[in-house]
């Protein structure tokens, strides 16, 4: 029940940006069009939502709008859940819209495009709505709209700056025979693995500091 | 319905150190300067912050221990937070019918319309006072048991601030057992309403008095110094200096005005016990 207000709420939010709904189809439409790539486009779409999803916090925190928030029938977990259902919503209807559009473009301009270019499209959208809401919601509910967009970036950079140290300078001195020997389907399971734990580790570390806010 | 026991909570320099208890079928009041302690108060009571040590229980629960269906009883107006601003009023009555098993969307609807808001407008566009209708009206609306409201006439002009009590009255007469807890910094207002009335300065509690007891014998007795000096000081609270002598605060006026005929004693109000209470000294 609690969390149907919630959903509602943002929702209701999602209504007021409309016209900023209807602008980012037409340019997803027009990239499809042009020749993009169908991931780059189911990408691109997902992804948008996504970020709707986080400017629904800010909405939430605007003018001490969380102290007023919690005193309805709602748990701080229950809010930490809600978002991300919301997320994967709001996710999964931007990826069904330019799912739909990506099909019906197949029909009209490229009937033969290949299953394979789907299904790494579909991947590609999934994986990186994922992994965006996973890291960008724990940081904005931790540090607001504003800091967390200068500490994601410090952190992006050094989470580059290590996997490039790792690739260039560590990796060659080691024996990586493994690698190989893991074979492709042990990649996607160890792949499926950290994925879940990180959606898990998200959603812990977004209790534990929504938990811990005062207001 | 809602019983704070010794709760500390510290802010730097300030430390709110607070007990008060809210019964079924009344109306507590919360009375302090702007910095006394009664928004920490509320939102220690409401859990949204954490207090140091004290019990706070909400309901016969451990505030700690209040699930989500526990708060469809509370109805809250907080004077610095509300709906987003972003929604309209249909907007807020569709998430109200979301969260609350009770909601009354239809008479929420018809006080909107009854106190002139627009169903259709953002919350943004409304002014002060339209906002602070709506927070109330939406806190009256899901048949709560305890209505905890922070300076909910705050930003109203009189004719609103009327109306708005009178919906207030209607919801108390509505049931018996429904309480409420409401600070306000008009004292007319929780002169009106208020069965008795906690005085907080700098977090702490410095009076618990019913208000009819206020009202009928408390006494602001203005004193030369000679005066002063000769008056019995059984049932003197406070003194303050004063450009005519002492003003001096009593909870007997009736016992000066029998004793010392000639005495100017004047009726207490709440305004004075505020007044004295924070600003005087003791006897």
């Amino acid at each position: 029940m609690n969390m149907k207000g919630l959903l509602i709420k943002d929702f209701k939010l999602l209504a007021g940006q409309k016209q900023y709904f209807i602008t980012m189809f037409l340019i997803a439409a027009l990239f499809l069009f042009s020749g993009q790539h169908i991931s780059f486009v189911l990408t691109y779409m997902t992804m948008l939502c996504v970020f709707f999803t986080i400017s629904t916090v800010s909405y939430d925190e605007y003018n001490n709008g969380y102290a007023f928030l919690f005193t309805l029938p709602v748990s701080r977990r229950g809010y930490v859940a809600e978002k991300y259902l919301f997320g994967l919503l709001t996710g999964g209807i931007g990826w069904s819209a330019s799912m739909c559009m990506a099909l019906l473009f197949a029909l009209v301009r490229n009937p033969d495009m290949e299953s394979g270019e789907w299904i790494t499209g579909t991947l590609a959208a999934l994986i990186t709505a994922g992994f965006l809401l996973s890291f960008t919601l724990p940081m904005h509910l931790k540090f607001g709209a504003e800091r967390s967009r200068i500490i994601s970036l410090i952190f992006m950079a050094a989470v580059f700056g290590l996997v490039a140290l790792a690739v260039k300078i560590v990796a060659p001195r080691l024996d990586m025979q493994w690698t190989k020997a893991i074979g492709t389907g042990g990649w996607i399971a160890l792949g499926s693995a950290v994925y879940i734990a990180l959606i898990v580790g998200s959603v812990l570390t977004s209790i534990r500091i929504v938990e811990k806010k005062q207001f | 319905m809602l019983k704070l026991t010794e709760v500390k909570k510290q802010y730097g320099e300030f430390t709110l150190d607070c007990s008060l208890t809210v019964y079924p079928g009344r109306v507590t009041g919360l009375i302090g300067r702007n910095g006394a302690g009664k928004s920490t108060t509320f939102k220690a009571a409401l859990g949204l912050i954490s207090i140091d040590s004290g019990t706070i229980e909400v309901l016969g629960k451990p505030q700690t221990a209040l699930t989500p269906q526990d708060k469809e009883k509370l109805g809250v107006v907080l004077s610095d937070s509300g709906f987003s601003e972003y929604l309209t009023v249909r907007d807020v009555a569709a998430v109200m019918r979301g969260m609350y098993t009770k909601y009354d969307s239809t008479k929420f609807l018809e006080e909107c319309r009854r106190f002139g808001l627009p169903g259709k407008k953002k919350i943004r566009e409304f002014s002060t006072g339209m906002r602070a209708k709506l927070k109330l009206i939406a806190a009256m609306s899901h048949d709560a048991r305890l209505l905890i409201l922070d300076e909910p006439t705050s930003g109203l002009d009189v004719v609103a601030r009327d109306e708005l009590l009178e919906l207030l009255q209607e919801y108390l007469e509505g049931c018996d057992d429904n309480a409420v807890l409401m600070s306000s910094h008009i004292s007319g207002d929780l002169e009106k309403f208020c069965d008795d009335l906690y005085l907080i300065s700098d977090g702490r509690i410095l009076l618990h008095e019913e208000t009819d007891v206020i009202l009928s014998r408390y006494g602001l007795i203005k004193a030369d110094e000679e005066q002063c000096a000769a008056l019995d000081k059984t049932y003197l609270l406070k003194k303050k200096k004063e450009n005519f002598g002492y003003g001096l605060l009593t909870d007997q006026r009736q016992f000066y005005l029998d004793n010392y005929p000639g005495l100017a004693v004047e009726k207490g109000s709440i305004d004075e016990v505020i007044r004295m209470m924070t600003a005087g000294t003791d006897i």
